[in-house]
């Protein structure tokens, strides 16, 4: 349905979609000629109806390389993979002045992570229709990256990343993917000249992904690491970022609700998620100071997690960041044995220390090195399962890769 | 599937969770460090786009110089141009030159506020969310003059050498 709107819109384009004339407020002066039929156009405004001068084409590539010691924990095993990847090409077609469609496909392997079977070679990421209201207001319809916190939109792009991936406490990366949301969204941007802009964004809509989360299933209560796909459906949400006098110091915040089934819950039973979080991000030039806490509420789990991210900059070309994340998860409601607390497990799901060395290659425009290291614990191990009188399991990852965009 | 249902009886106590010290000590030097941001605040990788920089208060600095169509405005801020070249809500046209190019050096620190890199990590965040495009880059003054010429709204950029020739104009940066 999505491709039959995005061909139909591309299609409108291509047989003629005239240049609106600029938005209210423009200076008179400043607006462009009327087309006209009669008369020729100009040369270079005759090549902008072309596909090709309405077409933007971008693209990342992020590759991985990494071992673990201890479990393997994010698809990374102890004997190490180099099946780290994320890559996409986006396309954006401006269909006029205040809309455009916008589509991205994306590759991305997980390394032995379970999830990784589920995945397809290649999907279509996005694919939306944009209008714009003015200059402060779009609408969005169709696929879209979901507006949650610092890094979703973003999150696979390693151009922009201080480690190879967003932090996992927050993004949820190795417990279920969800990037994209089926449906609509409206973001309004208020006081956008003032020394507190705000940028408010609202969203419905549904979408399928993979659920993961460690589980007491193994013989005799061990942990396991459980993966089955599972749609949320009816979600809704908002997401608030208050921006500050500071230069690249802004606040924000969201919350999100929506009907779940099928993934590690029992089959046919279905869920309601409640989920809200908290965001600092500081980004400045010589370094960067990120916070972000998150809770969700489901009947039979529920977690609070978060992580510190800082990063300083002592050369012109390299980056060195450091990062701690924890998830502590709650499940409850379940028929557990009486030696856990009563209708309940707490754990600790997993703690997460990290450092990293991101090198900008001088001559290459928006190429990236990086290294870094992880030092977790927890019962988030993927391969293997922990016997249930077993402490938390302590890991390390290393990783090296490269990235680039454009 | 129904994992959840079949849970079998572990023997064990349950697992508290204990304290968040590293956590909290980083938390101390997160506020230390924001303090410090305070005193030197620019542009960094990752993040979101930060509000445009109060940039150097000099005219047309050396190594460009600003034009706009002639039927265009005359004068513009700093502040205006920085919302039209980051799409930040203006209805002007802007056009770049290429990343490698001296002028758009020199036009990123004294206009933008910020270093060619840290506009191009701008532009990434912008387009992998799906947000927006950057302008047109061009690879020469004169295509820049052209595609100014061709459009009512634009605005760009060139060398101080360049030649505008008829429907362009060099504009006034307040």
């Amino acid at each position: 349905m999505l491709l039959s709107a995005a061909c139909a819109l591309l299609g409108a384009a291509a047989a003629g979609a005239q240049q609106p004339a600029p938005s209210a407020g423009t200076p008179a002066a400043a607006s462009p000629p009327p087309d006209s039929v009669a008369a020729p156009l100009p040369e270079p405004r005759a090549r902008e109806r072309s596909v090709g001068r309405r077409l933007d084409v971008h693209g990342y590539l992020a590759q991985g390389a990494a071992l673990s010691r201890g479990g393997q924990v994010y698809g990374i095993p102890n004997d190490g993979t180099v099946d780290l990847r994320r890559a996409a090409v986006l396309g954006s077609y401006r269909l006029g002045q205040d809309d455009r469609v916008v589509a991205q496909l994306a590759h991305r392997r997980v390394g032995e992570a379970p999830r990784a079977r589920m995945l397809p070679e290649v999907k279509l990421d996005w694919l939306f229709w944009e209008h714009g209201f003015g200059d402060a207001t779009r609408l969005r319809v169709g696929r879209f990256p979901i507006p949650y916190g610092i890094f979703a939109e973003t999150r696979y792009v390693g151009t922009l990343l201080p480690f190879f991936q967003a932090p996992a406490s927050f993004y949820r990366e190795s417990e279920f993917t969800n990037e994209a949301l089926d449906g609509a969204s409206l973001g309004h941007e208020l006081f956008a000249t003032s020394a507190f802009p705000l940028e408010l964004t609202a969203y419905v809509g549904g979408l399928d992904y993979v659920e993961s989360l460690s589980l007491p299933l193994g013989p005799q209560g061990a942990w396991r690491y459980v993966t089955a796909p599972a749609a949320a459906r009816r979600v809704a949400g908002v997401q608030a970022w208050l921006g500050t006098p500071v230069p690249g110091l802004r606040v924000g915040g969201g919350f999100a609700q929506g009907q779940i089934r099928g993934g590690v819950r029992p089959a046919g039973q279905r869920d309601t998620l409640h989920g809200w979080y908290a965001s600092v991000d500081g980004s400045f030039e010589r370094f960067t100071a990120r916070a972000e806490l998150i809770g969700f509420d489901m009947q039979q789990y529920r977690a609070r997690a978060g992580y510190v991210q800082l990063g300083v900059r002592p050369a012109r070309r390299l980056w060195l960041n450091a990062q701690a994340e924890r998830t502590l998860g709650t499940l409850r409601g379940l028929p557990l044995p009486p030696t856990y607390a009563p209708g309940s497990i707490r754990l600790d799901h997993l703690r997460d220390l990290g450092a990293s060395a991101v090198w900008s290659v001088p001559g290459v425009r928006s190429m990236q090195l990086r290294a870094e290291a992880h030092r977790s614990r927890g019962y988030h191990v993927e391969a293997d399962d922990i016997a249930a009188t077993a402490p938390a399991r302590r890991g390390r990852q290393f990783l090296v890769g490269v990235a680039t965009a454009f | 599937m129904g994992p959840v249902a079949s849970v079998p009886r572990p023997r064990v106590e349950p697992r508290r969770a204990t304290g968040w010290r590293a956590g909290a000590a980083i938390a101390v030097a997160l506020l230390l460090l924001l303090a410090a941001a305070v005193a030197s605040p620019a542009r960094a990788q990752g993040g979101p786009p930060p509000a445009p920089h109060p940039a150097p208060h000099r005219e047309a600095a050396p190594g460009f110089v600003v034009i706009a169509n002639a039927a265009g405005p005359a004068a513009l801020s700093r502040d205006e141009l920085t919302r039209a070249f980051l799409k930040q809500g203006s209805a002007l046209l802007a056009v770049d030159l290429g990343k490698r190019a001296e002028p758009r050096a020199a036009f990123s620190r004294a206009v933008l506020g910020r270093s060619v890199g840290a506009v191009i990590t701008y532009w990434h965040q912008q387009i992998f969310s799906g947000a927006a495009v950057p302008p047109p880059e061009k690879g020469s003054d004169a295509e820049v003059v052209a595609y100014v010429r061709a459009r009512a709204n634009a605005v760009g950029y060139v060398s101080p050498e360049a030649a505008l020739g008829p429907g362009v104009r060099r504009l006034d940066v307040r």
